[in-house]
This record gives structure tokens, C-alpha cells and sequence, in this order.
């Protein structure tokens, strides 16, 4: 079966807001200063972004959270305001404890850093341990068996099972 | 919602009746890593949207010690990106004006000191370009940024 070209086949695909601003980005991040600025600036604004966003969605009030780390009020606000950007890896290892995350700290090529800048608001969003469905027992999961299955196995794709085996030729 | 599903939110500049941009000028002019931050903060509010953009205070109302008996009726229209850089830059903008969920328009560039916004008179004039943009968005406003400072003249 032929298709017909016509003149709409050649009409650009319009972009999505990601990639706009990854296009933009592949060009503006050609220059050193520029690039190690914005990732720096991008950083910080996450990382206040996401504080707020973890201790919202465990339903804290920035009192409630300051009583947990032993601070003020008045720290949290600081810490959740996108201008702050002085974060040490002290407290960042504190609202980790009090949250129940991890915490991963990496240095990354920039081209995962830029794909980071333009993850939506839901990638701050991060399971405590609680609720972390990985560690959950697979009985604890009715009806979704299967699915934690599949995640688990694309999570450790080569960790070896009594039921698999690995042979070298 | 993801970025993906959203469209981007649409950005503007004021210009005026002789065609000079308010804004874009300015931001060339800028320190290539106060532009990057600039472009940082910005692209937040692009991918998140108005309100979650507002939520986490990378825009904020113009600060109250802003407020005059000259302003006050207007100053409630009028937000600042928040840019952390040396000096700090709040670049003025309003909503809208046409559509307040999906479009922001640049009114005046802005720098803070000692929580004073610089110049001192960016507020009111903030405050009548949002007027114009308000009764004439066909005339007063463009696309922002220009695709270069390609010297179309605005704000020193």
C-alpha cells in the first residue's frame, strides 16, 4: 500500500513545552558559564521545590517539619524558598531522615542534568519507605502482583533468581 | 499533570506605541550567568504553569513595602520573577493580561536591594503598561524574547 504525499507531510510537528526548552538548551548550554549557571540555579530551585513538596505531601505545616528537624519556622521558609540555594549536605542528610528518602547527591553529565530541568512538578514527589511499593511483601499487593513483578525485575533486570541461571558459552 | 501534557505557558513583553520592547533589551544586557538564571527560573514557570509557579514562590506578588498611595490600587496585578543572582533580579510581569492561566506579560525590568525594588519607580510604571497591555494587547505586547538584541530600543 502507497501513501501520498502531500504537502501536509511536510509541515513541522509542533514541540512540546519539554522540547522547546531542551532545544533551546542544546544551544545556550554550548557556553561553559552559561551552562554551570543555569544548572546551579535550576538546583537550587528543585531542591526548595521539592522540600515543599515532600512535607506537604506528608501533610505538615513548616512548623510541624521545623519541630522534627529541632529548628524554627522561620529555617523551613528559608529552606523552601527558591532564592536560598545554600544548602549544606548536613541538612539536606536531615530532611532526609525526617522525611524517610534518600538521599543521592551525583555528579552527572548535562545532558541528564537538563533532562531533570524539564521534569514536571510530580518528579519531586518521592515515597517514604513506608510507602515505598519495592520493599512492600508481594502479598501485600493484591490484583497488582504481576505489575510489582515487572517493576521489580526492570529495577534489577540481571539480579540472578532460583529459577534462572546465567551460562558463559 | 507532566510538562508533557501541558501546553507552555505563552510569554510576553510590553512594548510601546513606537514598537520598543520593555524587557528583552534589558535581559540581553544581563551577565551571561544572571541570563542563565533568569532563563532557569523562567523555564519553571513555562513547565509548570501559572498557579504551581506561584505556589512555590518562583513568581510572588510585588512585595507590599512596594506598595504607595500612588500604586495601590494597581499593585495588586503585579507579580515578580524571583531571580536569585547578584544583583537580584525581579523583573515585574501581570498574568495575562487576556488569559491569566496560560500567558504572563513582562511590564519592566527590576533589580532588589535592601527590599527595595530598583528603580524606584518600576511599580508605577509597571502598572501603566499593564494598562495598555490591558486595553490594547495587539499593539502593546510581543512575544518575549526578542530573538536578538537586535536594538529595537525599551528600557536602558
Amino acid at each position: 500500500m502507497t501513501r501520498e504525499l502531500t504537502a501536509d507531510a511536510f509541515l513541522p510537528i509542533p514541540m512540546t513545552a519539554t522540547e522547546e526548552i531542551l532545544d533551546r538548551l542544546k544551544s545556550d548550554f554550548e557556553d561553559p558559564e552559561y551552562r554551570h549557571a543555569y544548572v546551579e540555579a535550576e538546583l537550587a530551585t528543585r531542591i526548595a521545590l521539592q522540600i515543599r513538596r515532600l512535607r506537604e505531601n506528608r501533610g505538615w505545616t513548616q512548623k510541624e517539619l521545623a519541630e522534627k528537624l529541632g529548628t524554627k519556622q522561620s529555617a523551613i521558609s528559608k529552606l523552601e524558598d527558591p532564592g536560598y540555594g545554600r544548602y549544606s549536605l548536613s541538612i539536606l542528610h536531615k530532611l532526609s531522615e525526617v522525611f524517610d528518602v534518600a538521599l543521592d547527591v551525583a555528579f552527572v553529565a548535562f545532558s541528564a542534568a537538563a533532562r531533570k530541568a524539564i521534569a514536571g512538578p510530580e518528579a519531586l514527589s518521592v515515597p517514604s519507605f513506608e510507602d515505598d511499593f519495592y520493599f512492600k511483601p508481594a502479598s501485600s499487593w493484591p490484583g497488582n502482583l504481576s505489575l510489582f513483578n515487572e517493576r521489580r525485575r526492570s529495577a534489577w533486570p540481571l539480579r540472578p533468581t532460583a529459577s534462572t541461571s546465567i551460562s558463559y558459552g | 499533570m507532566s510538562a508533557e501534557d501541558h501546553e507552555l505557558v505563552i510569554v510576553w513583553e510590553h512594548v510601546d506605541s513606537h514598537g520598543r520592547r520593555s524587557l528583552s533589551p534589558w535581559y540581553y544586557g544581563l551577565q551571561k550567568a544572571s541570563r542563565a538564571r533568569f532563563d532557569a527560573a523562567l523555564d519553571k514557570v513555562k513547565l509548570w504553569g501559572l498557579d504551581q509557579a506561584e505556589a512555590s514562590k518562583v513568581i510572588t506578588p510585588v512585595s507590599k513595602q512596594q506598595k504607595t498611595k500612588k500604586n495601590r490600587a494597581g499593585h495588586a496585578l503585579l507579580y515578580e520573577l524571583r531571580v536569585h543572582a547578584n544583583p537580584q533580579l525581579r523583573p515585574i510581569l501581570c498574568r495575562g493580561p487576556v488569559d491569566r492561566q496560560r500567558e504572563i506579560t513582562f511590564l519592566a525590568p527590576a533589580t532588589e536591594r535592601g527590599d527595595r525594588l530598583e528603580p524606584k519607580n518600576a511599580v508605577e510604571v509597571a502598572i501603566k503598561r499593564y494598562q495598555e497591555v490591558a486595553n490594547d494587547p495587539r499593539t502593546h505586547r510581543r512575544r518575549f524574547p526578542s530573538d536578538s538584541d537586535d536594538g529595537d530600543g525599551g528600557d536602558p
